[in-house]
């Protein structure tokens, strides 16, 4: 079957749960393999609070560094952002703010779609 | 090939929001995610199953709306492997 | 035939996906599909062969030795094995692999679909 498409998204908040961290470490995992996936990962729902720039990513910046380097995008869904009144100046540079329609054309492009 | 969302409670509200946009949508409801409110997906015509085994424990069938189809595991199976999975569990 | 992959991460004791996993596995070997399992985070608590619960007539473990029995190829995320103190998965039921994360991507390569719990 081959190379794939896989949209990781995150709908947890970052810290009381491990899911942030273990979520990523999985995205990671899924490109180690043998056949180079394609990851993708988007932040919604809670799990738009992990955008927010002064969020501490000491157990998370391995692994975001890696997906980074193998230009693997880190994105996060407005409408989530605007339902939790964050403003989008408040979030860090490195994730990019997509809205719902393009979390969806996301989802249709994949081959899979899991959820953390 | 339809995109099968399999939705829980947890991850439930963002997903069904996505998924009522998605016009190759087919939406599982599955353990919890049988108590969702999918009311406000109803208009956009796509096809919502719940797990009847997830129904019946929980003694919902009653209660559950009728647009709603109960499937059993190896029907899921069908749906999984026929289509593109959408995971929200 | 087709082939399914399901990656688990949660344990047995606590929350009810262990069972859910092992109906959709069940229901698609009856079929006579292949199932390919990643035990992931807590998921690698599920096959320990000592487990024991006086109330419970069947435990999970019995069920996993079941989907093996069946053909189903099972394999624990080492790392979550050992972070747990499981020791490389000494105490779990026979036909359970230890391996890693590359393995669950070696999964997504292969099957047709992956359910996540």
């Amino acid at each position: 079957m081959g190379e794939k498409n896989v949209l990781i998204t995150m709908n947890q908040a970052p810290y009381g749960s491990i899911y942030y961290t273990e979520g990523l470490r999985a995205a990671v995992g899924v490109t180690s393999g043998i056949d180079e996936h394609k990851v993708n990962v988007v932040y919604l729902g809670d799990g738009a609070y992990f955008a927010i720039e002064g969020v501490d990513r000491k157990d998370t910046k391995t692994y975001i560094g890696t997906l980074k380097k193998a230009e693997n995008k880190l994105m996060v869904e407005k409408e989530s952002l605007e339902e939790r009144n964050i403003e989008e100046s408040k979030i860090a540079e490195d994730i990019e703010i997509i809205s719902r329609t393009e979390v969806l054309k996301l989802v249709q492009a994949a081959d899979v779609t899991i959820g953390f | 090939m339809a995109n099968v969302y399999l939705i829980d409670k947890k991850f439930g509200n963002n997903s069904l929001r996505i998924a009522g946009q998605d016009k190759d949508a087919e939406i599982v409801l599955i353990q919890d995610g049988i108590y969702l409110d999918v009311k406000k997906i109803e208009n956009s015509g796509n096809k919502v199953y719940a797990v009847k085994d997830d129904v019946e424990k929980r003694g919902y069938t009653e209660i559950l709306s009728k647009n709603i189809e109960l499937i059993d595991y190896g029907k899921l199976v069908d749906l999984i492997l026929a289509n593109k999975v959408v995971n929200f569990a | 035939m087709a082939k399914l992959g399901i990656l688990l991460t949660l344990g047995p004791y606590q929350f009810e996906n262990w069972e859910t996993a092992y109906n959709i596995a069940n229901a698609a070997l009856d079929k006579g599909h292949e199932v390919q399992m990643f035990l992931y985070l807590d998921g690698v608590y599920n096959p320990i062969k000592y487990h024991t619960f006086p109330d419970w007539p069947e435990m999970p473990k019995d069920k996993f030795a079941e989907l093996v029995k069946k053909g189903a190829k099972i394999i624990a995320c080492g790392v979550c094995v050992n972070a747990r103190g499981l020791e490389k998965g000494k105490d779990y039921i026979d036909g359970i692999t230890v391996g890693g994360l590359p393995d669950f991507a070696q999964i997504v390569s292969e099957v047709d679909s992956v359910v996540k719990l």
